[in-house]
């Protein structure tokens, strides 16, 4: 079968087109909605500049009544993807809003006929084309000229994108949002103080786009974007993985059967002071002695409170992270699952990392306004990070200790069926508050259930 | 031979496609009819035999490759060049099976409309 049928425009953007499985089907007419302000013109004018060469056909950017072109350079040349030079060689802005304030949506017809012939342009943006609708007379007006700005920009070999600050409503009951042949909306919400943005495909005919919601962020480059992270392809091994991997913590692997199983998540619970991020610290400088390169995901303590916890378990900071210990360190303030995700992996391929600590989930459960979503995004997450070998530990906060009188005092019960091991730390009781560990679950390992004390010594903690 | 003196038949039912490649064609120096169905298509080229008829796949009365087997059994039209123009490639082959000199994928731009026309004319009479 020829290829040339199915031939894909690329975004610009890698993660953007992964999502859509290649990009924009070539010579389609799409649509990028968004209420204002939530990214969709810097999309646009990103993949502008990213198809804009000298040997080539040039693209063709109307504005109509929302902005005026000059407007929207003024702010465009603030971004790094901006290039002066492409500007009227290989990108013609052309501000059409005079012509349809004068003579009404009938004017753009004609105006995209006389361009297909004097720029020729393998791109046409318009922007906004929701504006249009203000200007028709009647919805009979709108649809006359839609069929034939559709059945113009169909014949010429071109792609197009209508921009507009569409609602969900207008996508239900406009004209455009028919003919279209992808569509993708942008949208913002707010979690507390901060706001997230989020992009998903509504449409693209002939594709089998990732669905759902995908985290964006605007920088100075332009859209950074995090597809959705969707359980692995192959989440099934019936080879049972019997390596197991000594936690460096002295007196606990015999507790978990012999040292934790490589691959597996562990989820250490426990109020604050009991001792988790040492736990989990101590889990992870261990990777050094066993040939194993660890990642020290946090957003509690910054680096340097981090490096002064180090350096009480008797490490050195800057020589550990020559070893190849990383430390992924984000404020909880600032913390979006989404671009965690795509961090993390990306370190866990470059780095080769064995072993990974996140510190702590109850942060995820925080920033993220949708349990269900979080949910959906740790189970996919530990299953790639199960099948890349790595061998995870998270911390989780709770009230009380986990467990007490055989109860589940926390919230823990919706991690539980993703993680194949439930360690519990307590504070202790009167009148000697001697810290305690006690194993809840291990999967597929003849554990010990029985409550130990332990101590935070210079060397870490000792199970006792 | 001057692209003035030829004439090159446009079957589309499409109007927007018509307009498209006059435009392409006479800013090149072609001379233009058009024609909104195969059979008057047929009809126009049998009473002035254009040097090209460019033919939609799907017309009404007559499609496109109707028309062409019939201007191509026809020893007073087969010297035609005709060109199909289509926007399923894999129509390519059925095209060349009914006697097309060249095959063009719609959506059309206009630099590929001309090499289109000029290469089918190439390999129908050896010359540009």
């Amino acid at each position: 079968m020829n290829q040339a049928l199915y031939e894909c425009i690329s975004t610009g953007n890698r993660q953007m087109d992964e999502i859509l499985n290649g990009g924009f089907p070539a010579n389609s007419i799409n649509i990028i909605m968004g209420q204002p302000g939530t990214g969709k013109t810097i999309f646009a004018e990103q993949m502008v500049f990213h198809h804009a060469t000298d040997n080539d056909r040039p693209i063709l950017y109307l504005t109509t009544l929302s902005e005026p072109a000059s407007k929207v350079l003024t702010y465009l040349q603030r971004f790094t993807f901006f290039d002066e030079n492409k500007i009227g060689t290989s990108v013609h802005y052309q501000d059409i809003g005079t012509e349809l304030a004068q003579d009404g949506i009938s004017a753009l017809v004609p105006f995209v006929q006389q361009a297909i012939h004097s720029v020729a342009p393998k791109i046409i943006v318009i922007d906004s084309f929701k504006a249009l609708h203000d200007l028709a007379e009647s919805h009979q007006e709108m649809r006359r000229m839609l069929h034939s700005l559709t059945s113009s920009l169909s014949a010429f070999e071109t792609t197009v994108f209508l921009v507009g600050e569409y609602t969900e409503e207008d996508s239900r009951t406009l004209p455009e949002f028919a003919v279209a042949d992808g569509i993708l909306q942008f949208l913002r919400s707010s979690l507390s103080t901060r706001d997230e943005r989020f992009l998903r495909v509504l449409k693209l005919r002939g594709s089998s786009y990732l669905e759902g919601l995908h985290g964006c962020k605007i920088t100075s480059g332009g859209l950074d974007i995090y597809p959705r992270l969707i359980t692995p392809k192959v989440t099934e091994s019936y080879n049972a993985e019997i390596e197991r991997v000594s936690s460096g913590i002295e007196g606990f692997d015999d507790v978990v059967g012999g040292g934790l199983l490589r691959g597996s998540t562990t989820i250490v619970a426990g109020p604050a002071g009991a001792g988790k991020t040492t736990f989990s610290l101590q889990f992870a400088l261990a990777g050094s002695n066993h040939n194993e390169r660890s990642l020290y995901v946090n957003f509690q303590e910054n680096p340097s409170q981090l490096a002064r916890l180090i350096k009480f378990q008797g490490a050195d900071l800057e020589k550990i992270k020559a070893g190849g210990f990383e430390l992924l360190y984000v404020s909880p303030v600032e913390l979006q699952i989404d671009s965690i995700i795509v961090k993390l992996f990306g370190l866990i391929q470059e780095k080769n990392i064995k072993r990974v600590v996140i510190d702590s989930i109850s942060d995820f459960s925080r920033s993220s306004g949708d349990q269900d979503r979080l949910h959906d995004y740790l189970y996919s997450m530990l299953q790639h990070l199960s099948l890349k070998g790595v061998t995870t530990l998270m911390t989780y906060e709770t009230f009380g200790t986990l467990m007490e009188d055989g109860k589940d005092t926390g919230s823990i019960s919706r991690f539980s069926n993703m993680t194949d091991n439930i360690v519990s730390l307590g504070l202790g009781q009167e009148p000697d508050f001697q810290r305690d560990i006690r194993c809840i679950k291990a999967r597929a390992t003849k554990h010990d259930r029985k409550v130990h004390h332990f101590d935070i010594t210079n060397n870490g903690i000792c199970v006792s | 031979m001057d692209k003035k003196s030829k004439l090159v038949i446009i079957a589309d039912a499409d109007i927007q496609v018509r307009q498209l490649v006059d435009r392409f064609l006479t800013d090149a120096g072609y001379t233009v009819e058009h024609a909104l169905d195969g059979y008057e298509a047929l009809d126009k080229a049998r009473k002035t035999p254009p040097h090209v008829v460019l033919a939609d796949i799907l017309m009404p009365k007559l499609d496109g490759l109707a028309l062409c087997r019939l201007l191509k059994s026809d020893r007073a039209t087969e010297h035609i060049v005709t060109v199909v123009m289509f926007s399923v490639l894999a129509s390519e082959e059925r095209a060349m099976k009914a006697g097309a000199d060249g095959f063009i994928r719609k959506p059309l731009e206009k630099h590929r409309v001309l090499m289109a026309l000029e290469e089918a004319a190439r390999k129908r009479n050896g010359i540009a």
